[in-house]
Parts: C-alpha cells; sequence; structure tokens
C-alpha cells in the first residue's frame, strides 16, 4: 500500500469524523497497510496511526496497542506517538501512568526530536517535538499518578545525557503531581505506600481471547531445533503442557525478544529449581526461519542462558509455518522475508496442543506464567 | 626515516595539530557572532571544537549553527566537524540530541554539498527514516535523488531492514555502473527472498567479473547449500572464465563443502591440476580445494 493510499484510510476516519474504531483495524500487524514494508516505514506510519487517536479519541480496542508500544516501543517516533494517543482517553485512568513511565524508562536515554506536522514533515517549517516532552504531557494530562511510578520519573529526570527542557519537563511533572496529591489530601506523595507493584509494571491485563486457529492444524508443521534435530511441532506438543514464545535472532528492539528469550531462560530455571523442568515444556519459535539456523538459534539461546534440553528448545520452522501462524493466530508482519513487525506474545497449550491461555501484546511476567502452569487447574 | 627523524615528524605533527591557544570564552563569542569574518569564526570554531568538553555549553552553540540556514556555510562545515568529533563521547553533545537531528534535517536543505552529504551520512547512520525514504524515492527516480546511486545504497546499508529490497534488486537488475550494482548485491545477502536473482549474477557469464564475484559471496551467504551447487556447476563449466572459477573455489573452500565434489567438476579440477602453470591463481585455488576435501 503506497502513501497515498494509506493516508486515505487513515484521513477516512481522521478527516470525516468515523469512528475511530476504524483505525484499529489499521494496527493489526496483517492489516496491510505494513505489509512489503520496513520496520522503520512501518514504525512511522504505527505512529502516525497512533498519534491520530489523540485528535479522535482512544476507543477501547485501541488501548492494548497503545500499552504494548508504551510498554516495548524501541522507536521514539512510536514512543511519542503512543503517548499522544493516552490523552486521547476519554477517562484519565491512572494505570496509563504505569505504561508511560515504563516507556519513559525505555526512551530516557534516547529522548529525540520528533514531527507529527505531517506523515512526511518538512523539518524547517514543522514544529518538533521529543519522545519525553510527549510522555511527558500524558503524565501531567493524567493528573493524578499512582505513588509508585514517582520514583521513576524521579530518576528519568537524573539520568545522564538527558537534555535540560526534558528535565525540566520531568520536574513539573513530579511537582504538579504532588500538588494535586496535596489538593486531594493525600499524604505526601513520594512517601505513599507502593504496594508491591513495581514502578513501572500495571497490572496484568488479564487474559487474552485465545487463538481460533480457523481451519487449520499443526499435522503439517514441522520444526528444527537448535541441535539440527527435525521433528513434528505436533509431537513435541503432545504429552505435555507447553509455554510458546516466539523471536528472532535479527530482532533489533531488546524489550522485545531478546528479554523474551532471557525470560523464557528465567522460567527455565524457576522450573528446574523446583523440580518440575521436565513436567513443563517451552518452545522458542523463531519468526525468520530462513535466517535462523540451527546454530544461530543455539547461540542466541545459550548467549541468554537458555538450555537446549529434550523438553526445553528453539526452533525454526522448516514446513508449514503458515499453519502454524494460522492456528495461533500469530500477530507478525513482514517485508519479503525480513519481519517487519511483531508483537509481544506467549501461549500455554495443554497436552495435546490446544491452546489454553494466551498472554498478548504485554510484557508477560515468568511469575505470572508460573503461576499459570502450576496452577491446580492448569491444563 | 630512522627513529629520530621519526619523533622530530611526530612532534611537529603533534604540534599542528593542538589547539590554536587562547581563552575558549572569548573563541565562543567570536563563534556566536553571526556579523563576525568567516575566517574568524571557522578559527574560532576550530578551538571552541578542540576544548568543548570544557564547557557544557559549547555543543549547543555548535548544534546552534549547524542548523542555521542564514550562517556562512564555511562556519556550519567547521561546527559540524567538531559535533562528529565527539558525538560518541560526550554526554553534553547527547543532551543535544533532539536539537541536533533538527539541525541535521535544516543541514540537509544547504545549497553547499559537502555541508549536505555531511548531514545525510549523519542521519542515515542514525537509521532516520526521513534520510531513507529520499534515498529510496532517488533510487526509483534520478530527479528526486539526494546523492549518488551508489552512495544512496550504501547509506541504506547502514539498516539491515530499511524499506529497501526491492530498489535494490532493481538496481541489481538495471543498469546502474558495477559499483553501485555491487553494493546493492552486498546488502542482498541478508535478504533470503533475493537468492534467485543473486543465483542469476553469478551464472550470468555476460556480466562483470567483479560483480559476479560479490554475487557469489552474497549468494554464499545468503543459501551456502546453493552457492556450493553453483560454484561447482561454474568449475565445471569449459566456458567459464578461471578468475570467477578460483574465485567461487577459494570461497567453497573457506566454506567447507558438506558434499563430495560433483564428477564433472572433478574431472575439471584434474585438468587444471594437470595442465596449468604452477603458480596460475586457479591451479592453486584447485589445489587448496582438493587438498582439503581429500582432509
Amino acid at each position: 500500500m503506497d502513501d497515498a493510499e494509506f493516508l486515505e484510510r487513515v484521513s477516512a476516519v481522521t478527516e470525516r469524523h468515523a469512528p475511530p474504531d476504524g483505525l484499529v483495524d489499521l494496527l493489526a500487524e496483517d492489516s496491510g497497510v505494513f505489509a512489503g514494508h520496513g520496520a522503520r516505514e512501518v514504525a512511522r506510519r504505527r505512529g502516525w496511526i497512533l498519534a491520530a487517536f489523540e485528535q479522535t479519541g482512544l476507543p477501547e480496542g485501541a488501548v492494548p496497542y497503545v500499552r504494548e508500544e508504551l510498554e516495548t516501543a524501541h522507536d521514539p517516533y512510536v514512543a511519542a506517538a503512543a503517548a499522544k494517543a493516552v490523552r486521547g482517553s476519554a477517562a484519565r485512568d491512572g494505570e496509563f501512568a504505569y505504561h508511560l513511565t515504563a516507556a519513559l524508562t525505555n526512551m530516557v536515554q534516547r529522548d529525540d526530536a520528533v514531527c507529527f506536522d505531517g506523515f512526511v514533515p518538512n523539518w524547517s517549517v514543522g514544529s518538533t517535538t521529543t519522545v519525553v516532552a510527549e510522555i511527558a504531557a500524558s503524565l501531567r494530562w493524567l493528573g493524578r499518578l499512582p505513588a509508585a511510578v514517582v520514583p521513576t520519573i524521579e530518576a528519568a529526570a537524573a539520568t545522564v545525557g538527558l537534555g535540560a527542557a526534558a528535565r525540566q519537563r520531568l520536574t513539573e511533572v513530579i511537582t504538579e503531581a504532588e500538588s494535586v496529591a496535596e489538593d486531594d489530601g493525600r499524604v505526601e506523595l513520594r512517601h505513599l505506600d507502593t504496594g508491591e507493584r513495581s514502578c513501572c509494571r500495571p497490572a496484568s491485563p488479564g487474559a487474552d481471547p485465545l487463538p481460533t486457529g480457523t481451519g487449520r492444524d499443526l499435522a503439517r508443521v514441522r520444526v528444527e531445533d537448535q541441535a539440527g534435530a527435525s521433528l513434528s511441532l505436533a509431537a513435541f506438543l503432545t504429552g505435555r503442557p507447553t509455554v510458546i514464545a516466539f523471536f528472532y535472532t535479527r530482532c533489533e528492539n531488546p524489550y522485545k525478544c531478546s528479554l523474551t528469550v532471557t525470560k523464557m531462560a528465567d522460567l527455565q530455571a524457576r522450573l528446574a529449581q523446583i523440580g518440575r523442568g521436565d513436567d513443563v515444556q517451552l518452545a522458542i519459535v523463531s519468526y525468520d526461519s530462513a535466517h535462523d539456523t540451527a546454530a544461530r538459534l543455539a547461540r542466541y539461546g545459550q548467549a541468554r542462558g537458555f538450555v537446549g534440553t529434550d523438553h526445553h528448545r528453539l526452533f525454526r520452522v522448516v514446513d508449514g509455518e503458515e499453519d502454524l501462524h494460522t492456528y495461533l493466530a500469530i500477530n507478525v508482519g513482514y517485508a519479503g522475508s525480513l519481519v517487519n513487525r511483531h508483537a509481544v506474545e506467549l501461549f500455554l497449550t495443554n497436552d495435546a496442543g490446544v491452546v489454553v491461555r494466551r498472554w498478548e501484546r504485554t510484557l508477560w511476567s515468568v511469575d505470572d506464567v508460573l503461576e499459570q502452569v502450576l496452577s491446580p487447574s492448569a491444563p | 626515516m630512522d627513529l629520530d627523524d621519526y619523533r622530530r615528524q611526530l612532534e611537529a605533527d603533534v604540534g599542528a595539530a593542538a589547539p590554536p591557544a587562547g581563552d575558549l570564552a572569548d573563541a565562543m563569542a567570536t563563534l556566536a557572532d553571526r556579523s563576525g569574518p568567516v575566517a574568524d569564526r571557522v578559527e574560532a570554531a576550530r578551538l571552541v571544537n578542540m576544548r568543548a568538553h570544557e564547557r557544557p555549553d559549547t555543543f549547543g552553540l555548535l548544534v546552534d549553527i549547524l542548523g542555521d540556514g542564514g550562517d556562512a556555510t564555511d562556519v556550519r562545515l567547521a561546527a559540524l566537524d567538531g559535533i562528529e568529533v565527539h558525538q560518541f563521547g560526550s554526554s553534553a553533545l547527547k543532551e543535544q540530541r533532539a536539537e541536533l537531528t533538527v539541525a541535521l534535517k535544516r543541514a540537509m536543505e544547504a545549497d553547499d554539498p559537502d555541508l549536505r552529504e555531511r548531514a545525510i551520512d549523519m542521519l542515515a547512520r542514525g537509521r532516520d527514516v526521513d534520510v531513507q525514504r529520499q534515498l529510496i524515492d532517488g533510487l526509483r527516480d534520478r530527479t528526486a535523488a539526494i546523492t549518488t546511486p551508489q552512495r544512496s545504497v550504501e547509506l541504506l546499508g547502514y539498516d539491515l531492514k530499511a524499506d529497501h529490497y526491492d530498489v535494490l534488486k532493481d538496481v541489481v537488475a538495471g543498469h546502474e555502473d558495477a559499483e553501485t550494482r555491487r553494493e546493492a548485491l552486498r546488502l542482498l545477502a541478508a535478504d533470503a527472498e533475493s537468492e534467485a536473482l543473486i543465483e542469476t549474477v553469478v551464472r550470468d557469464k555476460d556480466e562483470e567479473a567483479a560483480v559476479r564475484d560479490t554475487g557469489a559471496a552474497a549468494l554464499q551467504a545468503v543459501a551456502p547449500e546453493q552457492f556450493e551447487v553453483v560454484a561447482y556447476d561454474i568449475v565445471a563449466d569449459d566456458n567459464d572464465y578461471d578468475e570467477i572459477k578460483a574465485s567461487v573455489l577459494t570461497k567453497l573452500t573457506q566454506q567447507g563443502s558438506t558434499t563430495s565434489i560433483p564428477a564433472e567438476a572433478a574431472a575439471q579440477l584434474d585438468t587444471i591440476q594437470n595442465e596449468r602453470a604452477d603458480g596460475e591463481p586457479l591451479k592453486e585455488a584447485a589445489r587448496r580445494h582438493i587438498e582439503q576435501q581429500d582432509n
């Protein structure tokens, strides 16, 4: 889809006052507006759509996308756009503060100028902003901030290399939040009990809908593991519950694939500690099978502490990749053979290979997954 | 040159490179004065650049001058010199990152080609999507080009995931000069879908040897097993050139082939061993390959 058609699709909503849900459909990795474009171009298009929510209003269906980008975006333009989208929300939900401060932590070392004056902006005349400025603006817009996020904002403001203007904006966020807290009759904000909530980890958004796998199964799906062994994925998934994650070794976003494999290694270690290592299988599957050879899988896993065993493996798909992606409704897009965008997602299957739990567009926690896997009602 | 001469020469070079004497505050004032003589401001910039680490506000001045389209080109270039020198090591410059991005975008609009090119280069290294778009547009439509085709391909190469594989395929299949096509082939080595195109280039006996050689390296990276097939086909071909045969044999030897040598290629290797003069590159490549296979 060229620029003109893409912009027409967006402006059909933004300029004709159509319901903003029409924009939500465009955000899906397979929506067609990203197909064939490189990662940077995809980021530009996603950012343009997300930023539009500031004006159109933020529909409920867009919230998972905004949340995901705030937590994992590596590109300042996308993170800034997601921060702008928050200000389109009908309610000033304090939960957004956790996502915004997660974005702040990710972006504070890479604050940069961005320009939303046009999809292809003219930097000589357009007004510019920065990602930290947009995050700060949204935090101020929220007004009441949870006490738990304040230390994160303070730490960000003290970061070496952050510009003076950004530092000032963050200081103002804290000052205003404290003022609001005092007006509310709350105790001093920074001394409030932060409870068990992490500074930048929002509450779990709850169970995500399960993939339907319409018309597809895993019968034809063959995989090769990190040691070069070829096998049927359906056979591997049969007999034990399995946690399935996706990644690819060429991923440049440290908050996605590298973190996913590192957390799977942590999950592996935690299962081993409680003597359940062989009861639960772990499968980490590459989106980029043409590139991710067995040797590359092995190196990538090893570097992040994931130990390949009979029940814990990294895979590349050698046959039936489309069946697998359809079966699990994987959120991934491609430009030719290159991944141009993917969601963070995790699946739990039962001993028949049927998906019983899914974490979609969220930074799943090892504790949460472990709890699900080990619960009495687990598969 | 003996050691004493070398030392004297080195001391002279170091002396020439030393920052000019003078007060940094004065130099900053001179540099900031848009109405002052350009030569004086360039000289002041040299001192500021050398001692920029002494005062964090120097970088704000350098970035401001770089982004000022109304300032003299030589002064803007001198400011860019300082920014380039300090871009990886200065936290004070890092604080100016957002302002620097804007300044570089404005420098891209400069009339001076050197200033423009350097701004484009710095933004391309930062994987700026606006620059990537302009580079790709320029490869598709020469009238929209912001730099040469070869340079455009090089700059796109800073980003493996740029939106450029289609246009690179067009470059390889089109009428650009050999160097530009070789640059494109190097980048396509990361794209599994380009395997067929690369193989076509490697097998094409009408293609320039250097382009085929780069294509062979790209095919080896993108599809090592298929490279092996193609390489042995080339070796077995009576009508192909010694230069490319020697090249693919050397690459095969370095890679370590996974199959035994096909009969036709083996016969050719025997012929080369028996009939070529010692010291010929092809005979040497054949000998090393046979030795490796035997081991």
